[in-house]
């Protein structure tokens, strides 16, 4: 009887072990977005997890700010999301300098991501090494009010000088040329993303923000206020509304598709944004005009992708990888422009889609274009970014000269680089 | 009041054994255990960091001494920020205690309790919503182009700040404490107003009697006889605005250019922002050590024994 006990006992153990074994066998990644882009995350997600029966995924979300805290918190602590959204640039290599990312090169080689988009994997590309993933890409483009263009008898600008007469004529009728809003200071960062790349020049940029120049050379050369002069040049000539650093972005697009300014300078995020506050097919877009004199490669648009990283220590590594390579793949990458008119990273995505037609130009635009800048508030450390949209502010109100701005950003430039020892 | 305490001490004379003390301390125990966890161990924690340079993602972090502090106090944006702070801490009390008690007292002797309910409903109703809807909807007020404040200056031919009122950098802060108080002078009201009601009838009908007028009635007996009720509420306000951050960093978030920081999103900044945590920590222990210094200086003026002959009704 006793025997029959043990035995019973023994198995029962046995099976229960087993069950344990094999619920343990199911991996459960946990995914971080953002707000705004979570439901198709969700849905992406559903469908991984239908094709691989033994992963479950848990999509959390966070509001773009909440998300910036949220994310280094989450990174830091001993349960670290496996898989989570993060800007290119210093946002990332960030992480990677802190060892709390994953070395993604193997498994890019394996899902083939050298076939994405021009110029997205560089830009999560450090010391040779891939450490994120991106799934779309963003630039910076003109949106132009087609009435207003056409009842003003106002041609698309195509030089600076050109832009900054439009801002004249359409001004002398009592029309807000751009809306501009600064009050979160990103928007005016991304002026000078431009600017920096029209006037000063690709190789001094690319030197400047990776802080490879001696000391004395840093952020030196006159050229960098040369540039914050042509956004102020642009203010002076009555391109912008009033007040620029109390209007908040918001505020400026809904200027612009109420139909109260005939420009805004917006992302391409913003296309869903036109559409969804009817204005679909009102408006036009076009890219930065090329500046006369500036020492740059005037083919040159802003672009930058979002993408995903992994953490370094995620315990399902095989699962996050995979899922990252699913979702580089043709059917979601299709469904990211269907669903949130997003510019996809896999060319293969747009073929036989019916396309929105300012995402359409938007996308046949930048395949033209002769190359791009990243963001410049990604492009550098984030030091040097505060400093900088600090100083655009100044500048934009007249509280310093594009000269004293230069002398903040090139101290705080020198602070960054001994901080990492560059 | 005066019945139990004399139970208490009555029955310590009875068995003044340890077993009480241990009893004691068991009921204790929960609120020392929730606060070691919650206070004791964050706080002495932040004393530590700040003691080091590190970011919140950094594996590992350096001792750096008093060095964050050093930084701290040649830090410009530092003493902006603590200027800021000092602005809506003066202006908080001045405005909201000062407008708070005016108010209280018109609605404690001043309009029929009819209007008064209304009227008490109103001034209030500013606190009960979320700061964050308070800053957005006064964002919109404040805005250049569309807001009602700068609609309402046109209409009277007044002059708008061409920087406008959240972009120009001697305004911003001033707006800001406009706010502020806009939202919180509804709760100082509250709770001057409850300590007013407390006051017993017959000081103000013996000084009645005796010929005060209403501004003498307010003077020599209401205020008095409150005086407590008034430093707490001032006390609430003033490390209320060192602690000030989520309508500033609505409205402004710091700007422009620092020109509207305070402590509060300035530490913020360096913690998230700026990756300096220790750094962070730094500016969170100079913030402690302000609100503990306020702290002290209540407790003292509360303990003084005043000769109101009310002092006993709060």
């Amino acid at each position: 009887m006793k025997k029959v006990l043990m035995v019973s006992a023994t198995l029962a153990l046995a099976t229960f072990g087993a069950f344990v074994a094999l619920a343990q066998q199911k991996s459960t990644l946990t995914v971080w977005v953002l707000t705004d882009i979570a439901p198709y995350f969700k849905e992406v997600a559903a469908e991984f997890e239908k094709a691989n029966p033994d992963v479950s995924i848990t999509v959390r979300d966070y509001a773009n700010e909440a998300y910036k805290t949220a994310i280094q918190v989450g990174v830091a602590s001993n349960q670290p999301p496996d898989v989570f959204y993060n800007d290119p640039g210093e946002a990332s290599f960030k992480f990677v300098r802190d060892g709390q990312a994953m070395d993604l090169t193997a498994a890019a080689k394996k899902a083939g991501w050298d076939k994405l988009l021009k110029g997205t994997i560089a830009a999560y590309t450090l010391d040779g090494k891939i450490w994120g993933m991106p799934y779309t890409q963003q630039s910076k483009y003109y949106y132009y009010n087609k009435e207003i263009f056409a009842n003003q008898n106002v041609k698309i600008p195509t030089s600076f000088k050109g832009l900054l007469s439009t801002c004249k004529s359409l001004k002398a009728k009592g029309i807000t040329p751009i809306s501009f809003g600064n009050s979160e200071r990103w928007p005016g960062i991304h002026y000078m993303t431009i600017l920096n790349q029209k006037v000063v020049g690709d190789a001094q940029i690319a030197a400047d923000y990776s802080l490879k120049p001696a000391e004395d050379k840093l952020f030196t050369d006159p050229a960098y206020a040369s540039a914050l002069q042509k956004l102020k040049d642009m203010q002076d000539a009555g391109c912008f509304n009033n007040a620029v650093n109390s209007v908040s972005p918001e505020i400026a697009r809904a200027t612009f598709y109420s139909g109260k300014a005939a420009m805004t300078f917006c992302g391409t995020w913003c296309l869903g944004i036109m559409d969804s506050n009817g204005f679909k097919n009102k408006y036009g877009i076009f890219r930065f005009p090329r500046i006369e004199g500036g020492k740059g490669n005037q083919g040159y648009v802003i672009s930058g992708p979002t993408g995903l990283q992994v953490s370094a220590k995620s315990k399902n590594k095989d699962a996050a990888t995979a899922f990252l390579a699913y979702f580089s793949s043709v059917k979601p990458q299709a469904r990211l422009v269907s669903e949130t008119n997003r510019i996809p990273v896999n060319p293969g995505a747009v073929k036989g889609l019916e396309l929105d037609p300012a995402l359409a130009a938007v996308i046949a635009d930048l395949g033209k274009a002769s190359g791009s800048t990243l963001w410049l508030d990604s492009a550098v450390e984030s030091g040097i970014s505060d400093t900088y949209q600090n100083v655009i502010q100044e500048v934009l109100n007249g509280t310093q000269t594009p000269q004293q701005a230069m002398v903040s950003v090139r101290e705080a430039a020198l602070v960054s680089k001994k901080k990492l020892g560059r | 009041m005066n019945n139990m305490s004399q139970n208490t001490i009555s029955s310590k004379h009875r068995s003044p054994g340890r077993s009480v003390h241990i009893a004691s301390y068991a009921m204790l125990a929960p609120a020392l255990v929730l606060f070691a966890i919650f206070i004791a161990y964050p706080l002495s924690n932040t004393v530590i960091s700040s003691l080091f340079e590190y970011g919140l993602t950094s594996p590992t972090r350096n001792f750096v001494g008093l060095q964050n502090f050093l930084e701290l106090f040649g830090d410009p944006v530092f003493w902006v920020s603590f200027r800021n702070n000092l602005i809506i801490l003066l202006g908080s009390v001045v405005f909201q205690v000062g407008f708070g008690l005016v108010l209280a007292a018109v609605f404690n002797r001043g309009i029929s309790r009819r209007w008064s309910t209304l009227a008490r409903t109103i001034v209030f109703a500013p606190m009960v919503m979320s700061s964050v809807a308070v800053g957005i909807l006064w964002q919109l007020v404040f805005n250049p182009s569309i807001g009602a404040l700068d609609a309402a200056m046109n209409f009277v031919r007044l002059p708008t700040p061409m920087l406008g009122w959240l972009g120009d950098p001697n305004l911003a802060i001033f707006c800001i404490l406009l706010v502020a108080c806009w939202q919180y002078t509804g709760f100082m009201m509250v709770i001057l107003l409850a300590g007013m009601q407390a006051v017993p009838n017959e000081l103000y009908e013996a000084a009645t009697l005796d010929g005060a007028t209403e501004a003498q009635v307010f003077f020599y007996v209401t205020i008095p006889a409150i005086r407590n009720v008034i430093i707490a509420s001032v006390l609430i306000t003033m490390i209320g605005s060192f602690k000030a951050f989520d309508l500033v960093y609505v409205l402004t978030l710091g700007g422009p250019a620092h020109a509207s920081e305070v402590l509060g999103t300035y530490l913020y900044k360096n913690a998230f922002n700026l990756n300096r945590m220790g750094y962070a920590s730094a500016i969170a222990v100079v913030l402690l050590g302000f609100t503990v210094t306020l702290s002290l200086i209540q407790l003292r003026l509360q303990a003084t024994p005043t000769r109101s002959p009310a002092k006993d009704v709060v």
